[in-house]
């Protein structure tokens, strides 16, 4: 390679000659943002393209990829699908994701305890990632916490394809008196495996999203798997006792 | 009355303007998840030929909700120019494309008629138009406001410096503000979406940007973007604002999920001309997007652009300073992939332009729609070439409050350097006196947050 | 967006300072997001709603502070403020400088607590005085967002309280016995009083014998010797002998870049202004004036960079008043029975990271609570937990069995387990505990900057239920 004055340092990234270095170490060692990255040119420098490719990348593959099969079995998670058929589908058409099919229904029926104070769904949501990095964690805890306080809990469900609201379907064909869900988010750049817990009282389908109560942010940078397990707990207990959940629980 | 087109041997009847209307779009998931959409690639066609052969008057007398039933259809009826409506009323939608494209129409013409349409007739031809006819279109209607500076004069595009932060920690806003506006974003605005919907947050905000502005004489504006009647709040209790925002919807039942309706907007407009920090007289800032009606379940059996439409039709009753749609954030169900976000985008800075409006763009995709960074990069090339007056810009186009990716910084940066562009004057002449550009070209000291240290 | 719930918590801030005595009534206004399960309560604005006139300290005698006094100005002050002992909900009562000596504070906040019944706190040492009044004097937010080196110098009567704050954060203290009131005049303008740091170090100190006639020149060579005490202090390491005999509590053994000084408290301000230079120099019956003036006329007082102080001599009680509380994380286990707890000494329970089996974890523990009773046979003790390793179900499982089969071993069963952690993991590891040994009230309490907390206290639960008021207290600050 020639000498070129316009060539860039060979350092890895950021922005070469800074007015204020240490200014500059300051304002990108702990913010949230991707700033003091430099460029090339008008553009980004590569390390830094590729990065956020990267992150962008690990985003994708948690909305496309599937949960674990032996995850699944390992968690003894009675598995059925919502109406979606696909990926596609479920992400075309929330709908699909929101309900089961009859055929579904039987199903459950069979394989679950009915009319449980506690039904517990696992959903992948918008991230399998989430649900294969929290649930493992989360479950044991969430399941001794449910038992020391002497809740009835039944046989825990995982729906493929599921959005918030399969636990109103989940919920209902089970005659279970609180539903929560533990249902992979959105994925962002800075984490792929943030999870959720939805939480219902009186599941049936058409259920408001008004009266559903949430945590989210869990995640081992979040609220971590264990402790969210533990504080689940503690909401479904108080969504139990209170018989409401969501704005009738004085939410907003 | 129904409507019919014949393509080939097969004939389609439509049942109302409102279904002619809904399957004239181009495909979109939204349209078929309100279950409007045309079921094939044939009849979108067949509907969008028998709506080219409308009047414009039909299309005035047919509003897509019933001006009895909803204040925006009146809000829009009530501004309209009835000289200009005089002048186009026995036009057909394929007429009004033509001329639109003709050689011979200037900025001036359109001017002159722009008045007189509706947005069901904006739509309309919307809908007949390819991809780069809206490009070419767009192109050549100016529109500009003012508010600490100006937007939209010839030769220019600007960028709104969008500083989120996960937390609202001011010190982080304030230090995206410095990379921002070493890379010369920020002519447009500088705008926080809060986390925290609060009078206290909105007011520290908005201090600490005014506060960096005054310190730095940056010739812009600044905005929160909390809930209307929060900003309001500020406001009137002294904060720094120089810009009110409102998110809002092309029907009544729509913006009634926002939080706000017309006699609140016109509450805000006045409050603004009275209070806000800004010279003006522009001082208002909408985001629209199409499918947000559908979402809050208030679309009233319309298509997602013709309800886009209506929401221009709405905002231009208030001179705003900026308005722009937020493409892409809604999701897959709405708007699919890259392809349909593209086609989205074209069609919205379009129809703001035609409705009058300084119309720029948030061109973003979240993470489960099938979408890349590379999709919007070629969307804000062809909007730059549209002569789009605007643009969102966050660092590395990865918004970490929102959690959905938009244009870079740097991307703002090459658009100018591509079509040689400058900022907004005011801030032009700033940028070149704190040595960031050179015309539309960065200088070697660009791209450096400490020299505001 | 999340529109979340906010609340107000009325906070109160009492300095009883060798000379004077302040109270002021501030609104912390916290908040409590609605939605994501990680974030914490926050206090989002702390705006100070009254601030009292600055009266003298009353004394019963020499050396002990008038509680009832103090507690009849308190009284007149809130209801001027619009407030009523039963509105407090929070706050902290400091007992500064010579008034600290003979632990004055603990009786004010006995009584205090039992008319209110809420969580108001005794804070205890020089330094942790020294972080509030530079707290008080925005140094911390000063510091950050310039990231910078910020000094504050607060001198009182009694003492002089130096606190350094690099990016944000009290890195240092430095607290010596120098006042304005180290010599107290009478109404002639005679010596009434000279304190014992004086006498003890000021080798000069004879010309000042008790009842001498005022001589201007004796006075100013004193005051000068004391700038030059509180300059050494202030520029130092390494520091004259004089300075390190004069020091409460340990100096520091590294001297950081100071960008910035602030210099607050009575004499502060004086010396800030510049005011002293028109004043009569025994306006107050004391050396402060005099004190202030030899500081400005110091020959190094020009190489400081310094700078004004928005609140000068209210720097302390604005601290205390506005900063003394901090709000744990919303994931908590309490038993709320227990609650409040006052002035629990901290014991750390380290090394946790390397125990792996239950029964090390247990070990380390028990000789934790063996520390804890080291000075003190009671049992009233908080454990504290940097970290139990990786937050996993089967580590806070052997963590739980292993705390809890030490208290069974060592710890009366009606007494309760107060544990502090640093990781987010109180409430399963308060579920866990609770499975292990139900009987036991037990308050696992977490998300707590507990680097060098020596005493805590811990209020009632705030924010619906979610998370506990929390006040640690650390007697050195020099890392």
């Amino acid at each position: 390679m020639t000498t070129n004055d316009n060539a860039p340092s060979d350092d890895a990234g950021g922005v070469e000659r800074p007015t204020n270095a240490r200014r500059l170490e300051r304002l990108t060692e702990s913010h949230p943002s991707r700033i003091g990255v430099g460029r090339a040119g008008p553009r980004p420098r590569t390390q830094t393209l590729l990065e956020f490719r990267a992150d962008h990348g690990e985003a994708r593959d948690a909305v496309t990829t599937h949960v674990d099969d032996n995850l699944v079995n390992r968690l003894d998670l009675v598995a059925v699908r919502s109406r979606a058929t696909s990926k596609e589908e479920f992400l075309a058409d929330p709908d699909r994701g929101r309900d089961v099919s009859d055929e579904t229904v039987e199903r459950l029926r069979e394989g679950c305890a009915e009319k449980p104070e506690v039904q517990i769904v696992v959903s992948d949501g918008l991230s399998s990632t989430a649900v294969e990095a929290n649930v493992p964690e989360l479950l044991p805890a969430l399941l001794d916490g449910l038992d020391a306080r002497g809740l009835d809990v039944g046989t825990p469900v995982f729906v493929e394809y599921g959005r918030v609201d399969v636990m109103d379907a989940v919920g209902e064909a089970l005659d279970a008196e609180c539903c929560v869900n533990l249902i992979g988010e959105r994925p962002g750049l800075a984490t792929n495996e943030s999870l959720s817990a939805y939480f219902v009282y009186g599941p049936e389908r058409g259920k408001s999203t008004a009266k559903k109560s949430v945590i989210s942010n869990i995640h081992r940078s979040g609220l971590p798997p264990v402790e969210a397990g533990a504080e689940i707990a503690a909401v479904l207990e108080e969504i139990h006792e209170a018989e409401r959940s969501g704005v009738d629980r004085g939410e907003r | 009355m129904s409507y019919t087109a014949t393509l080939g041997r097969t004939d389609y009847e439509f049942d109302s303007i409102r279904d002619l209307l809904a399957t004239a779009n181009e495909q979109k998931t939204g349209d078929e998840l309100a279950g409007i959409a045309a079921d094939s690639d044939a009849e979108r066609v067949a509907a969008k030929t028998a709506l080219s052969g409308l009047t414009l008057e039909t299309l005035y007398e047919n509003p897509a909700v019933p001006a009895a039933q909803d204040e925006v259809t009146r809000t829009i009826r009530e501004g309209l120019s009835d000289r200009a409506y005089d002048r186009i009323r026995s036009w057909t939608v394929s007429d009004l494309r033509e001329f639109l494209l003709d050689a011979g129409t200037t900025d001036e013409d359109v001017r002159a008629i722009r008045d007189g349409l509706t947005s069901e007739m904006i739509a309309a031809v919307t809908k007949t138009m390819s991809n780069m006819d809206l490009v070419l279109a767009s192109s050549k209607m100016t529109t500009t406001a003012r508010c600490n500076n100006t937007i939209g004069t010839d030769g220019t595009v600007s960028f709104r410096l969008q500083p989120n932060d996960p937390t609202d920690d001011v010190e982080n806003i304030v230090d995206t503000v410095r990379e921002g506006l070493a890379y010369g974003m920020g002519d447009a605005v500088i705008g926080i979406n809060p986390v925290t919907d609060s009078v206290a947050r909105t007011t520290e905000i908005l201090r600490a940007t005014k506060e960096f502005m005054r310190d730095w004489d940056v010739p812009t504006q600044n905005c929160v973007l909390a809930h209307l009647t929060t900003q309001m709040e500020a406001v009137e209790a002294g904060a720094p604002a120089d810009l009110l925002f409102q998110s809002i919807a092309g029907t009544e039942s729509g913006n009634r999920e926002f939080g706000v309706d017309s006699a609140l907007l016109g509450d805000a407009y006045e409050l603004g001309q009275r209070e806000c920090t800004a010279d003006g007289p522009n001082v208002m800032y909408f985001e629209t997007g199409q499918g947000s009606e559908l979402s809050n379940d208030a679309h009233e059996g319309v298509d997602q652009l013709t309800l886009e439409a209506r929401c221009y039709g709405l905002a231009r009753q208030y001179d705003p300073f900026l308005v722009n749609t937020v493409v892409g954030f809604i999701g897959p169900e709405y708007l699919y992939d890259g392809k349909q976000v593209t086609r989205a985008g074209l069609e919205d800075v379009f129809m703001g332009k035609l409705h009058g409006l300084p119309m720029g763009i948030d061109a973003c995709y979240t993470n489960h729609t099938k979408a890349d960074q590379n999709d919007i990069e070629n969307l804000a090339v062809l909007l730059t070439a549209a002569g789009a007056n605007f643009f969102i810009t966050v660092p590395m186009g990865d918004d970490v409050m929102l959690n959905y990716q938009s244009n870079s910084f740097h991307d703002g940066a090459t658009l100018r350097q591509l079509f040689e562009l400058e900022a907004a004057p005011e801030f032009q002449t700033w940028l070149e006196a704190r040595g960031i550009a050179d015309g539309s070209a960065l200088t070697a000291t660009a791209g450096d947050p400490t020299i505001f240290t | 967006m999340e529109r979340d719930a906010a609340e107000t918590l009325c906070s109160v801030g009492i300095d009883v300072g060798t000379t004077t005595t302040q109270v002021v009534v501030s609104d912390l206004t916290l908040q409590t997001p609605a939605v994501d399960g990680a974030a914490s309560v926050e206090v989002l604005d702390r705006t100070v709603h009254y601030r009292s006139p600055i009266r003298e300290t009353p004394y019963a005698d020499a050396s002990t502070i008038d509680t009832d006094e103090v507690l009849a100005f308190v009284d007149r002050e809130l209801r001027k403020a619009g407030r009523s002992p039963a509105d407090i909900d929070t706050g902290a009562v400091i007992a500064t400088g010579a008034a600290a000596k003979t632990r004055n504070a603990e009786p004010l906040v006995d009584r205090l607590a039992e008319r209110s019944g809420e969580f108001v706190v005794a804070t205890a040492g020089a330094a942790y005085e020294a972080v509030l009044a530079g707290r008080g004097a925005g140094a911390v937010t000063r510091s950050q967002s310039e990231g910078t080196t910020v000094a504050t110098v607060d001198i009182g009567g009694g003492t002089t309280n130096v606190a350094v704050f690099v990016d944000g954060t009290a890195r240092q203290t430095r607290c010596i016995d120098v006042g304005g009131r180290d010599v107290q005049f009478d109404r002639t303008g005679t010596v009434a009083s000279v304190a014992d740091s004086v006498r003890d170090h000021y080798a000069a100190a004879g010309a000042l014998s008790d009842g001498a006639a005022d001589s201007p020149a004796t006075h100013r060579r004193l005051a000068s010797w004391q700038a030059d005490r509180i300059l050494d202090c202030v520029e130092g390491p390494p520091f004259d002998p004089t300075t390190e005999a004069l020091a409460i509590g340990p100096l520091p053994s590294w001297a950081p870049e100071i960008d910035e000084v602030r210099f607050t408290g009575g004499v502060g301000r004086l010396v800030a202004d510049g005011e002293s230079v028109d004043r009569d120099p025994y306006a107050f019956d004391d050396l402060g004036v005099r004190l202030a003036a030899a500081l400005r006329d110091h020959p190094r007082f020009d190489t400081l960079p310094v700078r004004e102080s928005a609140t000068d001599i209210r720097a302390t009680v604005v601290g205390v008043g506005t900063h003394t509380t901090t709000f744990s994380g919303r994931t908590i286990a309490v038993d709320a029975s227990v609650l409040p707890v006052r002035d629990l000494p901290v014991v750390a329970v380290g090394g946790l990271d390397a125990a792996e089996s239950a029964a090390a974890i247990q070990q380390r523990t028990a000789q934790a609570i063996e520390t804890a009773r080291d000075g003190d046979a009671a049992d009233e003790f908080a454990l504290c937990f940097p970290s139990i390793g990786p937050l996993t179900y089967d580590r806070v499982s052997v963590v739980a069995e292993g705390i809890a089969a030490a208290y069974a071993a060592a710890v009366g069963e009606d007494c309760p387990l107060v544990a502090l952690t640093g990781q987010n993991c109180a409430k399963v590891l308060g579920q866990t505990l609770a499975a292990a040994d139900g009987s036991r009230p037990t308050i696992v309490v977490d998300e707590l900057e507990l680097d060098g907390a020596q005493y805590v206290d811990l209020g009632a639960p705030v924010a619906n239920g979610t998370a506990v008021p929390a006040t640690l207290k650390t007697l050195v600050f020099d890392e």
